[in-house]
């Protein structure tokens, strides 16, 4: 399991690096770039760290080999290893991203505002009671749209910036936001009935709980990767198993969620806590006060907004055709086998012409939300993650070869999750005005 | 041989997935589907030629340059789906469909223009209507208003209509060829032209000729 955990982590420091290296490529093929000289030294910065990144691929081409993972010495040296290969690279990456504001201006993709519009309906934004809207898509004017107000959102890091799958980051700060609102805070202290539970947590646990149930199970996903890649201890020694207690609560239950789930575990084991971590009776007391805080989310966040265990599995069956490079922005209410018998049934009959719109009926599609859409992403991410990762650092060729394919890779998933979820939209306005 | 809308459909619904024509969203078939085509949507981004941008094309430019060239000319609009995009009069612009299309590998199709638009004065393609097998993506539109008024166009507007024809399966697929420069794209794409390898040749001639050309 430990090989899963090295793997996503080891694939969140590359995915990042090739990330920043698309924001400079588009910088620098625009019209005007910005600052030529920042520009070029922040690329040649980034080259370096490309090539630092693969002067590691021996120790993280390993994560790939069960018998190296058991070796005792690679096991001795895998925290100062960690620290090599990935979370010293990481920090530069950081260091370097400070410098993204001068050089790149663009701001959220439009999408960003339909995904927020399926996620956090105004109804319960307006709970929040905060009235800034700091998100503006293009050539739009400062005023809330409708079924928007009052959605206070935190503006986008840069590298997530055109990555559907780091919307969710929204979702946590609306969570985070929503959990510090009064009505929450009152809910909170309904839930806490005298007991001596730490306020802070509470709301922390209130906040991934809330996001959980609006974003659903990719959240969890999202949640455990920052968390790997930034090394918050914090969030996985107490939150995350809490967390995947909210899963199973709202049977978001799935072979991925589990595995990542043991990986995060076993992180403990990893990243040695020098006895800071929680113990096992701490994390049971967590799961308690979860339970409380999920039973109270239930009320604040009523089914009709919820991600629900049936949009999950939608989410599921789409992640497939992600996988085979098809648009998911809808999807056929009848399997197609279903459909084909019909027809074949119905052509061997000769049935009359009028007969081809009850068979034409049958291929219509229904929009899926940008929600589901969401998630089949995140569970491609996971399930191709390994497979990129290795194509990347193993590649042949020049140094940032593997780097620019992936990139591609990047690319062409966002872009199939972006139009996903502008057709789902076109789609759904569509069906209001027939 | 142009397919009817009964082997549109068993296309649609093949068992095989080489065979099978993949159209999504699909939004309301009994409405899209003719007798031998199957309407398709205007999707929601557009680029228009900035003629004052630009003086002319330096064919024979660096292709860094040339992109940068291409990019400066073309305004990029994006519309929400209630509302419309302005084609004046004598306009062109690029656009794209609603839908992703895949064409099976022995099919070959042609994305034409519906007359209820025609009446109008749109066209939506100047010259390259025609679609190989084995494309992948969304189609684009090359969108001109040949009337007197400006046209409003809503994304989801039925502006065009796809029909095939079956041969024989290829051995070289748009998506699989050496010089594709479209294929996979989801959005409104503009012309490449500079990745043509004949533009490489004429600059390495015209640079023997002349060193002082790029």
């Amino acid at each position: 399991m430990q090989k899963t955990l090295l793997k996503f982590l080891a694939f969140e420091l590359v995915e990042r690096v090739a990330r920043f290296d698309g924001l400079l490529l588009s910088v620098a093929n625009s019209t005007e770039p910005p600052a030529p000289a920042l520009l070029a030294g922040l690329e040649a910065r980034l080259d370096a760290l490309k090539d630092r990144i693969l002067g590691e691929k021996k120790f993280l081409l390993r994560v790939f080999d069960e018998k190296s993972l058991k070796d005792q010495s690679f096991q001795a040296n895998l925290p100062r290893k960690l620290t090599e290969a990935i979370y010293g690279p990481y920090t530069e990456l950081c260091e370097l991203s400070r410098w993204l504001p001068r050089v790149y201006h663009r701001p959220l993709l439009p999408e960003t505002a339909i995904f927020l519009r399926d996620s956090i309906p105004g109804e319960l934004a307006a709970r929040v009671g905060r009235r800034a809207v700091v998100f503006e898509p293009e050539g739009e004017s400062n005023a809330p749209e409708n079924g928007f107000e009052g959605v206070f959102i935190e503006p986008l890091s840069y590298l997530q910036r055109n990555n559907p799958l780091g919307w969710l980051g929204l979702g946590r700060a609306f969570g985070h936001e929503m959990a510090r609102s009064g009505p929450v805070i009152q809910s909170l202290e309904k839930t806490r009935k005298g007991l001596l539970l730490d306020e802070a947590f509470l709301a922390t646990l209130m906040r991934d709980a809330l996001s959980l149930r609006l974003m659903g199970p990719g959240y969890y996903y999202y949640a455990v990767a920052e968390a790997l890649i930034r090394r918050d201890f914090v969030f996985l020694e107490k939150i995350e198993p809490a967390l995947f207690y909210g899963l199973n609560y709202f049977n978001y239950v799935d072979k991925s969620l589990v595995i990542l789930h043991e990986a995060a575990e076993k992180s403990r084991e990893v990243f040695e806590f020098n006895g800071n971590g929680a113990n096992a009776q701490d994390r049971l007391l967590h799961k308690d006060q979860m339970a409380l805080v999920l039973a109270t989310v239930e009320k604040l966040v009523p089914e009709k907004f919820a991600f629900s265990e049936r949009q999950f599995r939608r989410a599921l069956s789409l992640q497939d055709r992600l996988g085979q490079g098809i648009m998911l922005g809808a999807a056929g209410v009848y399997p197609l086998d279903e459909v084909e018998e019909r027809l074949a049934c119905s052509l061997s009959g000769g049935e009359e012409s009028g007969a081809i719109y009850d068979l034409l009926g049958l291929v219509g599609e229904v929009p899926n939300t940008s929600r589901e859409i969401v998630n089949a992403g995140w569970v491609h991410k996971l399930e191709r993650s390994p497979v990129w990762l290795y194509d990347t650092l193993d590649g042949s060729g020049g140094t940032g070869e593997g780097f620019d394919r992936l990139l591609e890779l990047l690319d062409a998933r966002d872009h199939l999750l972006l139009k996903s979820v502008e057709t789902s939209e076109v789609h759904r306005v569509l069906l209001t005005t027939a | 041989m142009i397919l009817n809308e009964t082997q549109i459909l068993e296309r649609l619904v093949d068992p095989d997935p080489e065979r099978r024509i993949i159209i999504t969203p699909l939004i309301n078939p009994e409405e899209q589907f003719g007798p031998t085509s199957v309407d398709l949507r205007l999707g929601t981004d557009f680029q228009v030629m900035r003629r004052s941008n630009l003086t002319h094309m330096d064919l024979v430019k660096d292709p860094a340059e040339l992109r940068r060239d291409v990019q400066r000319s073309m305004h990029h609009v994006k519309v929400r789906p209630t509302e419309p995009f302005v084609l004046h009069p004598g306009e062109f612009a690029l656009a794209s469909t609603l839908e992703f299309v895949r064409i099976p590998l022995d099919l070959a199709a042609r994305l034409e223009g519906r007359s209820t638009w025609g009446r109008l004065g749109l066209q939506i393609h100047a010259t390259a209507g025609f679609v190989d097998p084995g494309f992948v993506g969304a189609l684009t539109f090359e969108l001109s208003n040949v009337s007197t008024v400006p046209l409003e166009l809503y994304p989801g507007v039925r502006i065009s209509q796809i029909c095939f024809f079956e041969g024989e399966k290829t051995r070289l697929p748009y998506a699989r060829k050496r010089f594709t420069k479209y294929s996979g794209k989801m959005s409104t794409a503009s012309s490449e032209f500079f990745r043509d390898p004949e533009y490489e040749r004429i600059r390495r001639a015209r640079r023997r000729k002349d060193p002082a050309v790029l």
